[in-house]
């Protein structure tokens, strides 16, 4: 495409479209696909020239003023109504623009040549391809179909209203109203001026004017002529031969049918009007730090306190041993009201949204929130209740332990066996005492190596098996928030900014 | 009188209806019943503004159709342009309806009534707001209304002269050479409030040169569309005084009208044809109002008796 806006213009309808699918109807999808397509179609016929289509009511005068433009007698002018059935084009230039007239679709039997050696060398008419069309509102209902097919794909519209017509509804409703943006590439003429006093010309013209300006197409190009004695004629080919100098119609009129659809989807999904911006809206730091309301210092301490009690309990002298650790004591999980933090999370980040959106994004999540929260309630449970496992090196606690005992019950062998050698062997008994002696301070001092070991196992077992879980545990809330709330959120509202600007860049 | 020089003589205008001279007071009587069903002048239905509004029209007819003298109300509509207000004004021999070349023209409808003739009535049956004007002029038996353009951009007057239509004893269809073969004229043409109406066509503001041409061609289009029999009148163009036409131009439309206000058969064609028309657009808006009503309302079953009653006579009558 030559005009890279109007390329970029087309893209970012495109995208928006897709953007927007949900919430708006399928005829602005299929006109947004239709203007795609007939923008590429349009570069591809040939830029170089201009195509303008005289369109308006039986009787207003197009063919008159067709003749009037063209300098030739070739439209068909009757008073019996109507009068065109067909498209007449007639185009200025050296070559036959046939591509185009092949997809304006004007048979092949009336498409005229301007060019002979009477012109005025380099007309500057040329690239201008002049379209005569039949009326929009006779009897003959195929012409109305032809002129709406025919207005939604030349480049230019000059529109022929006449004195008994220009009110009426037809064509202010049908046609005017849908070109609001469309100044550039639209000219509304009131012909038959010849008819009329100037004192009435000009009540007609400021009236059109006003009905005009009403319906929001108060920069509209409004001319007076009349074929039948010249008046304007000079005027309005000399708009055509600018619009065709500027070679900006076709962009010109794309670029308006881009804006119009812009405005339509903007209007059916309930977005600001342009510049009104979502970037203004304050976005959290980051999503709410629940993990520690779902994974309670509370419960840490009783996670510590259990693992300690059971320590403990594998970890005690033979005579110590108590029952099985009592069940670490849940503190209850404050569900309502880590729900509510992340319900909150969700209505702010979603809070500057355009409406339908806003209320389609918090559909999908709406469960999220309390689905999360059951989740992470059923896993701290389970986590909780699984039975704590003693660490391998505790065999070598025990083996330790055992040994100790070992050689008090040798100090104590030893010692009765010098007691009971006392009387008969007193060496033996020395050395047996000797013996026993050494035994019990191995005992007494390897029990106080061996109790010191227990005592820190014991609370190094429990400070790091609660600090491991709770830790795993809150990683996973926190990995959970992030990936069911956090990241869709963004991609929500990255989708939904970019709707945003992509439809602000098509209504520029 | 004379039968028109050419074209099809005025029973044409009622599009071939028959004669009955009794079912024109048993529509009223039973207008009359339906009305009373409502609720009556003085009924519940004071609040109700639907029922209220039904019961004046339905009074109205059953005054109508007893009654006889009371003037036939021609209305003269067209697409905005045609030069409806100009044909009145030609009609009574002075300016009573404005003209101009802003469009529409005529806003509000403009009424001509003889003096000797009570308007209340008609103005009811106008239904708004209007200009009413006396004048020697008028024919007897008759009154005239000059209606807002059809089919304009500003609102209001469309839908005024679509309902003035189904209110009027006869409708003088006005289009010219510039508008006689739009769309829109034609699907008012057959459209459900003028269907039953008594028609007329005249071909306004005809340019010599265009004359024989486009006559032809609009008489093979109504023809067409099966109103052959309709009066149909060409009035000439007359760019000189604007608002006026020579009296002469407008001759056979007032003596059209002259014969259908002052020959009692064709009065009472004319008449009863209006009247059913009017019935049935009653019948249906009653059984609307039905619908509407809660099931508790007792009058739902009396309504709804009185307006199947009334409907019959009305499709006997249009038959």
């Amino acid at each position: 495409m030559s005009d890279p806006a109007l390329a970029e213009r087309v893209e970012a309808l495109a995208v928006a479209g897709r953007l927007l699918e949900p919430f708006t109807s399928p005829q602005v999808h299929s006109a947004v696909h239709e203007v795609g397509r007939r923008a590429q179609q349009r570069a591809s016929v040939g830029l170089e020239q201009t195509v303008v289509a005289l369109a308006g009511s039986t009787g207003s005068g197009k063919s008159s003023l067709f003749n009037a433009i063209t300098g030739l007698d070739l439209a068909e002018v009757g008073v019996l109504r109507p009068t065109t059935a067909d498209p007449l084009a007639c185009w200025w230039g050296e070559d036959v623009p046939r591509d185009l007239l092949d997809w304006l679709g004007v048979p092949a039997h009336l498409r005229v040549p301007r060019r002979s050696t009477l012109d005025d060398s380099a007309t500057p008419l040329d690239g201008l391809v002049l379209l005569d069309l039949p009326d929009h509102d006779s009897m003959v209902l195929s012409h109305r179909d032809k002129v709406d097919r025919l207005v939604g794909l030349v480049d230019m519209v000059v529109w022929v209203t006449d004195p008994v017509k220009y009110g009426d509804a037809l064509l202010h409703e049908r046609y005017l109203s849908s070109m609001s943006r469309h100044g550039g590439v639209v000219v509304v003429v009131l012909n038959q001026v010849d008819l009329l006093s100037p004192a009435e010309r000009d009540v007609c013209l400021s009236h059109l004017r006003d009905l005009l300006a009403g319906e929001g197409l108060g920069g509209l190009d409004v001319l007076a002529t009349s074929a039948a004695d010249g008046t304007g004629v000079d005027e309005l080919t000399r708009r055509l031969r600018d619009a065709v100098a500027r070679r900006e119609a076709a962009a010109q009129r794309l670029a308006a049918d881009v804006a119009v659809l812009g405005h339509r989807l903007r209007v059916e999904a309930e977005l600001r009007p342009p510049g009104q911006g979502y970037s203004d809206t304050p976005r959290h730091v980051g999503p709410p730090a629940v993990d520690g309301l779902v994974v309670t210092d509370g419960l840490h301490a009783a996670l510590a306190a259990h693992r300690a009690q059971f320590a403990a309990g594998e970890l005690a002298w033979p005579w110590r041993r108590t029952g099985a650790a009592s069940p670490v004591v849940e503190p209850d999980l404050s569900s309502d009201a880590v729900t509510a933090r992340l319900d909150d999370y969700v209505e702010h980040e979603t809070d500057v949204m355009a409406p339908m959106w806003r209320d389609s994004v918090r559909g999908e999540l709406s469960a999220v929130p309390s689905d999360l929260v059951d989740a992470w309630g059923d896993e701290v449970r389970q986590v909780v209740g699984a039975p704590a496992r003693p660490r391998p090196t505790w065999t070598g606690v025990r083996r330790a332990q055992r040994l100790v005992m070992a050689m008090a019950a040798t100090a104590v062998g030893l010692g009765v066996v010098a007691g009971v050698a006392l009387a008969q062997d007193v060496d033996a008994a020395v050395t047996a005492g000797i013996g026993a002696l050494l035994a019990a301070i191995g005992g007494i001092v390897g029990g106080w190596v061996v109790n010191r070991r227990r005592r820190r196992e014991k609370d190094d077992y429990a400070s790091s098996e609660a600090a491991q879980i709770v830790e795993s545990l809150r990683g996973r809330v926190r990995r959970d928030v992030q990936v069911h709330l956090e990241l869709p959120l963004e991609q929500s509202r990255a989708d939904h900014d970019a709707a945003a600007a992509a439809l602000d860049l098509a209504e520029a | 009188m004379a039968p028109l020089r050419t074209g099809p003589t005025m029973s044409g205008m009622t599009k071939g209806s028959r004669f009955v001279p009794d079912a024109r007071t048993h529509l009223g009587e039973s207008a009359a019943s339906l009305a009373a069903a409502l609720g009556g002048r003085d009924g519940a239905c004071q609040t109700d503004e639907t029922a209220r509004r039904l019961v004046d029209e339905l009074d109205l007819i059953e005054a109508r159709s007893r009654h006889p003298d009371v003037p036939l109300l021609i209305v003269l509509a067209g697409s905005t342009g045609v030069g409806t207000s100009t044909l009145l004004n030609s009609l009574v021999g002075r300016r009573v309806s404005p003209t101009g070349v802003r469009r529409p023209t005529t806003t509000a409808p403009v009424l001509v009534h003889r003096p000797r003739d009570d308007p209340a009535r008609l103005v009811t049956l106008v239904g708004g707001p209007a200009d009413v004007v006396a004048d020697e002029a008028v024919p007897e038996g008759i009154a005239v209304v000059d209606s807002p353009g059809m089919d304009s951009v500003v609102q209001h007057p469309r839908s005024r002269s679509a309902s003035l239509i189904a209110a009027a004893d006869a409708w003088v269809a006005v289009t010219s050479p510039a508008r006689y073969a739009d769309a829109a004229g034609w699907s008012h043409l057959a459209g459900d409030a003028a269907r039953h109406v008594p028609t007329a066509i005249v071909l306004n503001r005809t340019v010599e040169h265009a004359r024989a041409d486009v006559t032809e061609h609009l008489a093979a289009l109504l023809s067409r569309r099966g109103l052959a029999e309709c009066p149909f009148l060409v009035v000439d163009d007359n760019p000189g005084a604007e608002g006026m036409l020579p009296p002469a131009a407008v001759d056979r439309l007032r003596s059209l009208l002259s014969t259908l206000g002052q020959d009692p058969s064709l009065r009472a064609l004319a008449r009863r044809s209006s009247l059913a028309a009017a019935a049935d657009a009653a019948v249906r808006r009653a059984q609307a109002w039905v619908s509407s009503q809660p099931e508790e309302d007792a009058r739902r079953d009396d309504v709804r008796r009185a307006a199947e009653g009334l409907r019959a006579i009305v499709a006997r009558e249009l038959s």
